[in-house]
């Protein structure tokens, strides 16, 4: 075994784990769908270290990875590893004590629910993981333009359904730094 | 306050600590004991 490539897994796996495990979390109703992903996440990492680039771009490139990971087990193609007693009970604790967010926010998170698969992802790399147009280009593998034109869009489909829900837009972020 | 991130079940800042836990130790030690495999390069959107 390569004790440089594991080193440098290592670091990139410590850096960047808690990144990943949020990305999924945010994404997956179940703590057993969570766990496939990050799990999948970091396997084909370590099987494509070479294409694995150092410093802060990993967290980005992590984020394609899980995305697409994500996109598989939506359409069932994901491969499900056989996850340690360990693994599962950290990620069956952390749900159980989620706040619950349905009641409160029920409206916005409806009309949330209501836009498209690709629009709440743009809003949610904005809103949840906090990047901005070049670091979403970076992860969705497309023009800062590009993102810069869907999320616009993304914008106005969301301020429509908030709209049409009766919920005020201002104080929303939904812009990119 | 952003609203919106009253919607994710959870932040990244309520993880800390989460990559030393035993769930990330069994998890990465699990990985790591797998040799890799040579993979022929290819682009990030076709690798799963």
């Amino acid at each position: 075994m390569d004790d440089d490539r594991r080193t440098r897994f290592e670091a990139v796996y410590q850096q960047t784990y808690e990144h990943i495990l949020g990305y999924a979390m945010r994404r997956c109703d179940s703590p057993e769908d969570a766990a496939d992903v990050v799990a999948e996440t970091f396997a084909i990492a370590w099987r494509r270290m070479d294409a694995l680039p150092p410093g802060r771009a990993s967290r980005l490139w992590l984020y394609g990875v899980a995305r697409n990971v994500l996109a598989n087990h939506r359409r069932g193609q994901a491969r499900h590893r056989n996850h340690s007693t360990e693994l599962d009970a950290d990620l069956a604790d952390l749900y159980a004590h989620s706040p619950e967010t349905s009641v409160e926010l029920g409206a916005i998170a409806r009309a949330f629910e209501q836009l498209s698969e690709d629009d709440r992802e743009l809003i949610s790399l904005v809103a949840w993981e906090g990047l901005d147009r070049a670091q979403i280009a970076t992860v969705l593998g497309c023009s800062r333009n590009a993102v810069r034109i869907r999320l616009h869009r993304a914008r106005k489909r969301f301020s429509k359904a908030l709209a049409a829900a009766g919920v005020t837009v201002n104080h929303l972020i939904m812009e990119s730094a | 306050m952003n609203e919106l991130q009253h919607l994710a079940r959870v932040r990244d800042e309520d993880l800390a600590g989460q990559a030393s836990g035993a769930g990330a130790r069994a998890l990465l030690a699990s990985i790591t004991s797998e040799e890799p495999a040579a993979e022929p390069a290819r682009d990030r959107k076709s690798v799963v």
